[in-house]
């Protein structure tokens, strides 16, 4: 798993690494970041689970639109202009498990800084590995000529929380990899995502110009 | 009939197979709950059930896997009630009335126990405890609790169902390739827990195909002393074209069940991807063809292979007055071995008020954090296992218990030993820990052992037997022997095995009575030659009235060592104790190729150097995090330039430096300096510089950080020195998260820097309900209160809290934040203010108590 330097320096709160820091002191972070990483590697036990559907879409005029995408019912005009084109999606969903969890509770009984150094680490960590696994959900659906959308997770745009709900049971992510969702919609472990990826038949070339 | 329980012992057990598939090809959608079916398809559940009676199955699962209030709202009776009902209906149409039993199948809640997740333990036993009593009550042979991927949870299936029947109870859990169960637990783990909770087979489920948990079904067999239960999907589900495909078929499938019957596991079956054509080929290949009334079972999987639950002894009992089992106890992750051949198990002393003022004052002012450096610092010097004591006058300990245990298991994985002589302590203690404990201690005294014994079978442990009774500390080896053979025995008839005892010898003063070090040392080797026991000590009161009192309880240690200790309770942190426990290892041959005591000390190479060893056990991070300054604090562009006596500590703040924090502080107020003035004139300007910057945008989160960390280092100090009421401090404010919300980072983070900028906080956590915080704020007249929130899903809880405030202590101000919040969404559910992030909040904090003083 690729972890994205930068990226952890931009969820330490340095939105522009580049800028912000000069070269020593940014040398310097990086070091601390290699020194929590190989923590991380080894407290995250990362699972992932996917499941691909046939989606179709209904429209009525002046309404939102509503997605059928396998056994999951979903109202969202952002999602739906997401989808648009698409036959099938994959529902994904992945997490790290509890060890980055324990870790920084661990740490924030020690140290702010700390803290705040593996929170960073741990989400870039974990938008690596989605990364990882919607890399080979566009690998399997280019092997069938399809071309897979950027992924789309409940809470974007106007697609409800409450799809967690359905997602959840659909995948049973509690069996599968450990993942629960608590009563007011947060995963538990944290370090998780869910999303939905669009998967289209190829265009012969052309352009999509509605986008 | 016989019962289960025995029948799996004798000639081992025929389970069925996957249910889902079943369903699904007679209609159940993606998503619907099978359980329904129950009611609404009982046809299609009888003809299921038959399906596999007929392939030969003897123990079959009622349709009850997630039948649960959190399913079912309205409370699972009915469909748990119409589950076994259908059951027995299959079973009578099938003729199987003598040879089949109805297993109360039981699955995971879907949460995660707090303190991670959000269901409560209790409330998740509550939540089983409704099922298993439906379910006993129709009329279900045994209790099989299954697909349990988290210790904790499984703890909770298993106490609900002894509570609330007395139908045997079999669990098998979920473990993945690498042998743990998904949040952590290996596999001797799971074993001594589930062993001591009293379970009577227990198992491998769901997840893996049956080549895949050859290893794991090795490794339970090797530890399990109850029968072995080996239920394994139909290989590893692979997905193609969108379907989900199970790898292996019948034949390749019961090829390898017939290996895992010859190791020896007593309970076979199928799980997800299985049919009944796996279990008809199963019962064929084991039993000859179907079991039915007439033509029994002609040999149980298993039952003849050596070594297999057929021989049911547990291991090493035979032999245990030479080589005793070692006694197991375990945190949620592993398995701590003590005695035999294991090194010296270090049992760190420091969580005990006794005699530590400061110590008491954080019990009193319920400040867990402090309790919780305490223990991650014994972890960082090496201790193995925690004590964990909470008894004072001041607090209720048995609510203490009940708070911290969980807290502590949260930030590390030692296994924890619950000191307490609070009965009502001691078994609120024993349910909530995640593991199994030890217990400190039973003594030779009927009331002792009358009370703690029966807690320790219930709940599972090991315990410090003390060598004492009604006539108080035998002065001779032989009559403290004689109090262990009286315990032993006692602890026979509960049915707790010699090696879950670990017998305290009991440590005399030397000053008092000059043989009392001879007698201890002799004691201790008896216990081990004569008993066959472990035994453990408390070694610091030897050297009570003498001076350079760590020299000699290092020396009695390495002596007691060498007499057959198996455990020492002492303070990890005093580097002379460690160095000694190390060293009596080294040379006594209990650490392998040296790799323990080289891996301590292996920078030091020469005699002279052994100061600076007692340095390196205290750097040995648990988990060897970064604890260095902070670099780019080097360059701080907000370096503070104070002058006189208070620039080198104003200096390591703002430059984020912990250590010459604390140290500097410590000299400060060694020479006389006023505690009051170190905190207004040093620590608040010092942080305060670096707040602005990080106000102007010229510092960021991590720099901030960093320097709080120092303050609090400083502060920390500067508050041992205090006495109780000595606390200089603005405040109290209130910090929450709201309810329904478990995230509690952001608030951690306003927390230290509230409290280092002076002010006492009472920090009520995360997922707090409105009462709570009202009640709170009333309670202790509280003007201000600080609520986070980090979904949109949990605002509405903190504009419930508001809505209940301001109808109950309208004069308290509240501040509110968390990732959604903005300035807008604060006004309009009615807070006070927003801040966006802590330095706001500090800000605001000090404008309202400003007015207050106005």
């Amino acid at each position: 798993m690729q972890i994205d330097r930068s990226e952890v320096l931009r969820y330490m709160g340095y939105r522009d690494p580049g800028r912000s820091l000069n070269e020593a002191r940014r040398r310097e972070l990086e070091e601390k970041i290699e020194a929590v990483l190989p923590l991380l590697e080894r407290e995250a036990s990362p699972r992932h689970v996917c499941r691909i559907f046939p989606l179709s879409l209904s429209a009525p005029e002046g309404e939102t639109p509503v997605l059928q995408i396998g056994p999951l019912t979903v109202a969202s005009s952002d999602l739906a202009k997401n989808l648009r084109g698409c036959t099938e999606a994959a529902v994904l969903a992945a997490t790290l498990g509890l060890g980055p969890d324990r870790l920084l509770r661990q740490a924030g009984q020690r140290s702010l800084f700390e803290m705040s150094l593996l929170q960073a680490a741990a989400a870039a960590m974990i938008e690596a590995y989605t990364d990882e696994c919607n890399e080979a959900i566009r690998r399997e659906a280019a092997s069938r000529g399809l071309t897979a959308r950027p992924r789309f997770s409940p809470g974007y745009g106007d697609l409800s929380l409450t799809l967690q709900r359905g997602i959840f049971r659909v995948l049973q992510l509690p069996r599968t990899i450990g993942l629960t969702l608590t009563d007011s919609l947060m995963m538990v472990p944290s370090k998780s995502v869910t999303a939905l990826i669009g998967l289209a038949p190829k265009e012969g070339g052309s352009h999509d110009f509605t986008r | 009939m016989t019962s289960p329980a025995e029948k799996i012992r004798r000639t081992g057990l025929i389970f069925d197979g996957g249910t889902g598939t079943f369903l699904q090809a007679h209609g159940l959608r993606g998503g619907e709950l099978p359980e329904t079916w129950n009611l609404t398809r009982p046809d299609v559940i009888v003809s299921l059930h038959r399906a596999y009676l007929d392939a030969g199955a003897e123990v079959f699962n009622t349709n009850t896997f997630g039948a649960n209030r959190l399913h079912f709202p309205e409370g699972p009776e009915a469909v748990v009630r119409a589950a076994v009902r259908l059951a027995k209906q299959a079973r009578r149409e099938a003729g199987r009335e003598n040879s089949a039993w109805i297993a109360l199948d039981i699955g995971p809640s879907g949460k995660l126990l707090k303190p991670f997740g959000d269901l409560a333990f209790e409330d998740a036993v509550s939540l089983f405890a409704e099922t298993v009593r439906a379910g006993a009550d129709e009329g279900a042979d045994l209790i099989l609790i299954e697909t349990m991927s988290d210790l904790y949870e499984a703890k909770a299936a298993v106490l609900a169902a002894k509570e609330n029947c007395s139908l045997p109870v079999f669990l098998t859990c979920t473990f993945d390739t690498s042998g743990k169960l998904l949040t952590g637990a290996d596999v001797p783990t799971v074993v001594a827990v589930m062993e001591g909770l009293g379970v009577d087979a227990l198992g491998i489920n769901c997840s893996l195909g049956p080549r895949e948990m050859l290893p794991i079904v090795r490794e339970l067999l090797a530890c399990a002393s109850v029968p072995v239960i080996v239920v394994p999907n139909a290989g590893l589900p692979a997905v193609t074209g969108g379907k989900t495909v199970y790898a292996v078929g019948p034949e390749e499938f019961v090829s390898v069940m017939q290996d895992i019957a010859a190791l020896g596991a007593a309970g076979l079956g199928g799980c997800c991807g299985t049919d009944p054509e796996y279990i008809r080929q199963l019962s064929a290949a084991l039993r000859g063809g179907a079991s039915s009334p007439e033509n029994g079972p002609k040999a149980g999987p298993g039952a003849e292979s050596a070594g297999g639950p057929g021989n049911s002894l547990p291991r090493g009992r035979i032999t245990a007055l030479l080589t005793a089992d070692p006694a197991r106890v375990t945190s949620w992750s592993h398995t701590r071995s003590i005695g035999g051949d294991a090194a010296l198990t270090i049992i760190g002393e420091r969580i005990n008020p006794t005699g530590k003022k400061r110590f008491r004052r954080a019990l009193a002012e319920h400040d867990l954090d402090y309790i919780l450096d305490q223990a991650l610092e014994q972890e960082a010097a090496g201790a193995h296992l925690l004590d964990v004591n909470v008894g004072t006058p001041e607090i209720d300990e048995a609510a203490m218990m009940a708070e911290l245990i969980p807290a502590i298991q949260a930030v590390t994985d030692l296994p924890l030993v619950i000191d307490t002589s609070d009965p009502k302590a001691l078994e609120t203690a024993l349910r909530a820990y995640n593991g199994k404990a030890l217990v400190n201690s039973v003594s030779g005294k009927k009331e002792s052992l009358q009370t703690v014994l029966p807690l320790l079978r219930k709940y599972g442990g090991a315990v410090i037997a003390l060598c004492l009774d009604e006539q108080g500390i035998p002065a001779t080896a032989d009559g403290r022997l004689a109090v262990a053979r009286k315990i032993l025995s006692a602890a026979a008839s509960y049915g707790i095995p010699k090696e879950d005892l670990l017998f305290d010898a009991l440590t005399m003063a030397v000053s008092a009575q000059p043989d009392a070090a001879l007698v201890t040392l002799e004691t201790v080797r008896r216990l081990r030659d004569e008993l066959g026991v472990h035994t453990v000590l408390g070694v610091s009161n030897v050297s009570f009235g003498l001076p350079n009192r760590v020299l000699l309880n290092a020396q009695f240690l390495t002596m007691a060592r060498q007499n057959g200790l198996s455990a020492a309770i002492l303070n990890p942190n005093d580097g002379f104790m460690t160095d000694a426990v190390r060293s009596a290892d080294a040379l006594l041959g209990h650490d392998a190729h040296f790799a323990a005591f080289t891996e301590v000390y292996k920078d030091l190479r020469s005699v002279g150097a052994r100061d600076a060893a007692r340095l390196v056990p205290a750097q040995l991070g648990s988990t060897g995090a970064p604890s260095a300054p902070l670099p780019e604090a080097k360059a701080a562009p907000a370096a503070f330039t104070a002058a006189g006596r208070f620039a080198p500590l104003c200096e390591a703040i703002s430059r984020g430096l912990t250590g010459p924090a604390a140290s500097e502080t410590r000299a400060l107020l060694a020479a006389g300096e006023d505690p009051f003035a170190v905190i207004t004139e040093a620590l608040v300007p010092a942080l305060d510089t670096v707040g602005r910057g990080f106000e102007k945008g010229s510092v960021f989160l991590p720099q901030l950080l960093i320097s709080a960390d120092a303050a609090k280092a400083a502060f920390s100090v500067i508050r041992e020195s205090l006495p109780a009421d000595g606390q200089p401090q603005k405040g109290p404010v209130i910090l929450a998260t709201v309810q329904g919300d478990i995230h509690d980072i952001g608030k951690n983070i306003v927390k230290v820097m509230l409290e280092n900028y002076g002010y006492a906080v009472i920090d009520l956590g995360k997922d707090v309900p409105p009462a709570q915080i009202v009640q709170t704020a009333l309670e202790k007249n509280i003007r201000l209160v600080g609520l986070s929130a980090l979904m949109t899903t949990t605002v509405g809880a903190m504009e419930e809290t508001i809505r209940q405030l301001r109808k109950i202590k309208p004069d308290t101000r509240i501040v509110v934040g968390g990732a959604v919040m903005t300035e807008s969404y604060a006004a309009r559910i009615g807070a006070d203010a927003y801040a966006r992030d802590a330095m706001a909040t500090v800000r605001y904090a000090d404008r309202v108590f400003a007015e207050d003083e106005a």
